[in-house]
């Protein structure tokens, strides 16, 4: 349970950034597809970044589970259907997991890489998901939170880094 | 529940040695026979409007800032300005009291007459105000979030209406809030029928936040841009004789089976703040209820009591 300042710090942050995905901003979504309308979201996956980051630097407290009950979070605050999230933060946080000693050793530069790849898997299922759901509304622009998620992966790096030094996370 | 799942870490929850990859696969596995009962079944219905309210408080923390906005735009107003604007909302309250008294003597001669004719009596509604709050759902689905549940009585499919036309109609109901599909999603469609001529169609929404289209309309049909369309009542989801959108486009190309109708909502949809949730009184059990009683007693008694009226649950 949360009985510890990590596991509190790793809570809150994986709540903030649930909050984060929700929040209406109009800034988001100011480029305009005129031809159909869609005005395309270009926020970085929050909780996707927030999740990573705990996967590879702190794998013993973040396992999937973790990023399973994010997911669901993440769904019912969206209103999505269950498992929908969920099953794409399981599935990329495995990624992270098993890749985790690698991704610690690469430069922010290569890692931000291999956060945008990771990333687009989620954008990927989410969008697979939504087809088969009968949900989607298809259009490129879906995918480009991966390059979003991307670049906002330093200071989200960065800013983890500084709260786990704070909190005394390993 | 999902809150202790947040604090586990995989080891407690898991026997001891599963690996990462076998607790990955258990969790999708288990992830894919979610998606498959919550498409498929209402089982998770429930479950999912009890953890809704849950994490509803989140949903309110991210409305806030705009609530409190516009509480301090409220509170910084000047008098004179308070003054001006409560004489204009007093002018057009007459206004609207004036037109609400001829709607009621309008009321009470449709339904002599409908009495006349024998048939089913006129349909009532009540509503509701709610607030929608600015919380951003899925971004490629048009759905809002009201802050009323089913404490307050709202059920699924319940149509809501702003002051301009129909909006939307609520798909998911929680305790103390819900969550509405808007009439311009994908996924949503109406019947209506064009208040000139009576032609009935469907109104369809393809994503768009300003556009809906009428996918079923022959190409000799008597549809003309400008033509209001008001909700037909058919489905018995809507009630009749709102007004939903205004035909903007009609391309009637020779040779092809269908027109291409668009239309442009009138209602404001979620723009706006408030939203008016409507209570629709089914006709059906109505007439049932007609029939059931002895005849010749039933056709005197005037409408039923409740008039459309505004009411605010807080």
């Amino acid at each position: 349970m949360l009985n510890s300042r990590p596991q509190i710090v790793l809570f809150l942050s994986v709540v903030f950034s649930a909050v984060l995905m929700i929040v209406d901003t109009p800034l988001a979504s100011w480029v305009a597809n005129s031809d159909t309308g869609i005005s395309p979201l270009l926020r970085p996956e929050w909780v996707l970044l927030c999740c990573l980051y705990w996967a590879i630097y702190s794998p013993a407290r973040f396992s999937v589970l973790y990023a399973w009950s994010a997911g669901i979070l993440l769904d019912l605050l969206t209103a999505s259907f269950f498992g929908k999230h969920a099953l794409a933060l399981t599935l990329c946080v495995f990624l992270a997991q098993a890749l985790y000693k690698q991704l610690r050793a690469f430069p922010i530069g290569q890692q931000a890489v291999v956060i945008a790849l990771i990333a687009l898997v989620y954008r990927i299922l989410i969008v697979w998901i939504d087809g088969s759901t009968g949900q989607l509304q298809f259009s490129p622009w879906q995918f480009a939170p991966a390059l979003t998620s991307a670049v906002v992966w330093p200071p989200i790096y960065l800013l983890l880094t500084w709260q786990s030094g704070r909190h005394g996370i390993d | 529940m999902s809150a202790s799942a947040h604090g586990d870490s995989g080891a407690n929850l898991f026997p001891r040695g599963l690996s990462l990859f076998s607790r990955s696969l258990i969790l999708v596995v288990f992830s894919l026979a979610l998606l498959f009962l919550d498409q498929r079944s209402v089982l998770l219905k429930k479950a999912r409007g009890y953890m809704t309210s849950v994490v509803y408080p989140l949903q309110v923390l991210v409305d806030l800032p705009k609530t409190a906005f516009s509480w301090a735009e409220d509170g910084v107003q000047s008098r004179s300005e308070l003054l001006l604007e409560n004489q204009k909302l007093r002018e057009q309250q007459l206004i609207q009291n004036a037109k609400l008294q001829k709607m009621a003597s309008l009321q009470a001669e449709n339904d002599r007459i409908r009495a006349l004719l024998q048939s089913a009596e006129r349909r009532n509604e009540e509503v509701l105000i709610a607030e929608i709050l600015s919380v951003e759902l899925d971004p490629y689905k048009h759905q809002i979030v009201v802050n009323k549940g089913s404490l307050h009585g709202v059920y699924e499919g319940q149509p809501l209406v702003d002051a301009w036309g129909v909006a939307g109609q609520i798909t998911y109901v929680s305790n103390i809030s819900s969550v509405a599909t808007l009439i311009t999603d994908s996924n949503h469609a109406l019947p209506v029928e064009i208040n000139r001529n009576g032609f009935r169609t469907i109104l369809r929404g393809i994503g768009q936040a300003d556009r809906l289209q009428l996918p079923y309309v022959s190409n000799s049909a008597d549809v003309r841009a400008g033509d209001l369309l008001v909700t037909s009542g058919m489905g018995q989801r809507f009630p009749t004789g709102f007004p939903v959108a205004v035909i903007t486009k009609v391309d009637q190309p020779a040779g092809a089976a269908f027109a291409e109708v668009y239309a442009r909502p009138t209602g404001h949809l979620e723009r706006g703040r408030e939203i008016l949730l409507v209570w629709y009184h089914d006709p059906s059990a109505k007439i049932a209820e007609l029939e059931n009683t002895p005849a010749g007693t039933a056709n005197d008694t005037p409408p039923s009591t409740t008039e459309s009226e505004t009411s605010n649950a807080e």
